[in-house]
């Protein structure tokens, strides 16, 4: 160094010790810079560097809902919302002229926008929501600094109002969900676990030597979400009621189709429906799922779950006979059959007969053969003043008085669906449970795996098998010899029953003059049911209106074209090829 | 005369340069300061340094590259997903019940024609059908 810079020794000594000392200087200042950062700031720092940073993905998508065919029923759409902020705006471009740019693209008079735009104290204006992609890209295009693209997902139901009572819709701003929407909340929201990505500040991919591109590039989705429904079904079920309903000016209705053998449901028709895409503008009442919220007297749909229950713990046979003298008074009141001013007292009736002419004498002597206490656990054990726990919000117990406070009016009532009350949903389930051989599923929308299945769905035995043989050949052949054409579908042999009950008076006691529910339950192929149908319709207007001139054309509709649909196996070839509805 | 030489060499190898010496003996000489092991190991990690220096510019400009191509293929692909996300839903929207329902309701399938027009029949001619015992195969070679 001395003969570089040509100085003597004494010189580069010092010139050595000023260096040596800057150096250390410096190196001081480092270290105690380093410490700064690392232990004094390491809070706020750590707090600046993930704002800068985003760990995981703020954009998702919520999953699909699939109908068991794989048909899209819900998904999610990509929309944007348009903020400006005055602090960020260039004198290049003016609220002015960003008003007469921004005015053909988002269709508003330049006034209006200029109005928007020139509030200046405001830290956030917001110009328009839920703008398109197209649109986006042509705001992108004019550069416009001080105006602020923030994506969000829509929910986007493509069947319109199909099976909208079970879809149900989401409101992610107001946190409300209905349907399944809510009840499969959280499998729609569960995001694939993944390596994580992280992204700038201005939404680019930080890549490092783990991101996987291909995974980066992907729209993050959630879990898919399967129903048990079948599109088609559910159309055919939609459309029958819908014609009979219009038909008989009638106010709601439903029709549940089921598969009897595992609770899973085809088909949930809930009228009148709403679409999803547009559920604010329907009204509270259309929205709620009436059919599980709100209870009805079943009527003589319940005469099915009074013999069972006879015949379970052995008050009546098999070949009971019962003496029908067509009225009966008990306590002042007065029972009759609904056809007894037509045909009086039928006399000694079997059975079979009972389910045929829908004796109400015949079901009150059998519900009161039955001690209280017996039929009111047989009842529980249908499930009746319980929910039946399908996987939609909102179900109703249902009402069933405690068997102390049976007095023998209410014991005589409950024979034939009156003093009770339940939702279409639990008879559907308990009629099931007959035509499951005697074990009840829980009904369900939503499609499980195995362990999904043992740990959401609860089963239990009703019946022997023995008793729900005999309950089948019953009401199979009280449908075959009846002659009225309700359940008569061609090939099929049907086990079920029509219903016909007053509608109660929501404000006091009492009915309502002149409205009643009418419905209708059947399975089939009787012998090896594969479906379950419960149809009820709500105030129908008309001059026959009863279950099987209503509920029974549409129990026959439903019927042959999901046997079609399913192509199940025909039971009986040839068999009531004259009684298609039309 | 070998001595001479050897002393010769010895001093321009040994000794240093120096002009006019007051005193003339054979002191070890300090060496230069390029042959000290220090400068040339300095020298090795300068070079070594400049080197990685190089070699990273290099390949932070290739990873730059690298990560604006992927980040602008990211960005295509997320359009072509979301474009892929609409237009899926379009088709779902268009086929769906409700849309066939829709559009069949505005369809008046009643309606009597306007006009109808009258043509006459075509008279298909008879097709002749030759029995296959009748029909003679001519023989192809390499069958």
């Amino acid at each position: 160094m001395i003969f570089l810079f040509n100085i003597n020794p004494k010189k580069y000594s010092f010139f050595a010790i000023v260096l040596q000392c800057f150096f250390l200087f410096f190196a001081i200042v480092l270290i105690l810079q380093l410490v700064r950062l690392q232990i004094f700031d390491h809070g706020e720092l750590k707090e600046k560097a993930s704002q800068m940073r985003q760990p995981l993905r703020s954009f998702t998508f919520r999953g699909e809902i699939t109908d068991r065919n794989g048909i899209r029923l819900a998904s999610d759409a990509t929309l944007y919302d348009i903020y400006a902020h005055p602090k960020y705006y260039t004198k290049d471009n003016p609220p002015e002229k960003m008003a007469i740019l921004l005015s053909p693209i988002l269709r508003q008079p330049s006034d209006v926008i200029l109005e928007k735009l020139n509030k200046l104290d405001a830290s956030t204006i917001t110009l328009a929501k839920g703008m398109d992609r197209d649109t986006i890209t042509k705001i992108k295009k004019l550069q416009l600094r001080g105006l602020d693209l923030v994506k969000k997902s829509e929910r986007v139901y493509p069947q319109g109002n199909l099976a909208s009572h079970i879809l149900g819709y989401v409101n992610t701003d107001a946190n409300l969900f209905a349907g399944v929407e809510r009840t499969g909340s959280k499998d729609l929201e569960e995001l694939p676990k993944v390596q994580p990505v992280e992204y700038d500040g201005k939404g680019d991919v930080i890549y490092d030597f783990n991101t996987d591109p291909i995974y980066a590039a992907l729209p993050l989705t959630g879990k898919r979400l399967v129903l048990t429904i079948d599109t088609t079904i559910q159309h055919v079920a939609e459309t029958e009621l819908s014609r009979m309903m219009s038909k008989t000016k009638a106010e709601r209705g439903t029709v549940i189709v089921m598969n009897p053998r595992n609770g899973e449901i085809y088909g949930f028709a809930v009228l009148p429906s709403y679409n999803p895409n547009k559920y604010n503008k329907a009204k509270p009442s259309i929205i709620k799922n009436w059919v599980l919220s709100d209870v009805y007297p079943p009527g003589s749909t319940f005469k099915i779950l009074t013999v069972a229950s006879g015949l379970e713990t052995g008050s009546i046979t098999e070949d009971e006979k019962i003496f029908d003298s067509g009225e009966v008074k008990i306590d002042k009141w007065t029972i009759t059959n609904y056809d007894y001013a037509k045909r009086g007292a039928p006399g000694l009736i079997d059975l079979r007969h009972l389910f045929m002419h829908s004796s109400n004498v015949g079901s009150l002597k059998v519900s009161l053969s039955i001690p209280s206490y017996e039929h009111y656990k047989m009842l529980r054990l249908f499930g009746i003043g319980s929910e039946t726990g399908i996987d939609l919000p909102g179900e109703s117990a249902g009402i069933i008085p405690p068997p102390k406070t049976w007095d023998k009016v209410k014991h005589a009532t409950i024979g034939f669906g009156y003093s009770i009350a339940s939702t279409p949903m639990q008879i559907a389930s308990a009629v099931a449970a007959i035509a499951n051989n005697g074990i009840w599923v829980t009904p369900h929308v939503i499609k499980y795996n195995k362990e999904e299945s043992l740990k959401r769905l609860k089963t239990r035995r009703v019946l022997s098998p023995q008793t729900a043989v005999t309950m089948t050949r019953l009401l199979s052949d009280s449908i075959q010899y009846s002659d009225a054409k309700a359940g008569k579908i061609p090939d099929f042999r049907v086990a079920g029953k029509s219903g016909t009950s007053r509608k109660p008076n929501p404000h006091g006691a009492g009915y309502l003059p002149g409205q009643v529910f009418t419905s209708f339950v059947g399975y089939f192929p009787a012998y090896d049911p594969q479906v379950l149908i419960m149809v009820v319709v709500d105030n129908p207007k008309g001059v026959e209106i009863w279950g099987s001139t209503v509920a029974g054309p549409i129990f026959n509709n439903v019927a042959i074209e999901t046997a079609r649909i399913l192509d199940l196996k025909l039971d009986a070839p040839g068999l009531n090829h004259k009684n298609k509805e039309n | 005369m070998v001595s001479s030489m050897k002393t010769a060499a010895y001093k321009k190898v040994k000794q240093s340069p120096m002009q006019n010496p007051i005193i003339r003996a054979d002191f070890p000489v300090y060496e230069d300061v390029k042959q000290l092991p220090v400068f040339k190991f300095n020298r090795l990690l300068s070079c070594v340094l400049g080197v990685s220096i190089l070699i990273s510019i290099v390949s932070y400009s290739m990873v730059i590259a690298k990560e604006n191509a992927i980040i602008a293929y990211h960005n295509k692909a997320n359009d072509v997903n979301y474009d892929n996300i609409e237009l899926q839903n379009k088709v779902d929207s268009a086929r769906s019940f409700y849309n066939v329902n829709e559009k069949i309701t505005k369809i008046n399938f009643l309606k009597k024609p306007d006009k109808v027009l009258e043509v006459k029949a075509i008279t298909p001619s008879p097709v002749v059908v030759n029995k296959s015992d009748k029909v003679e195969v001519q023989p192809i070679s390499g069958y």
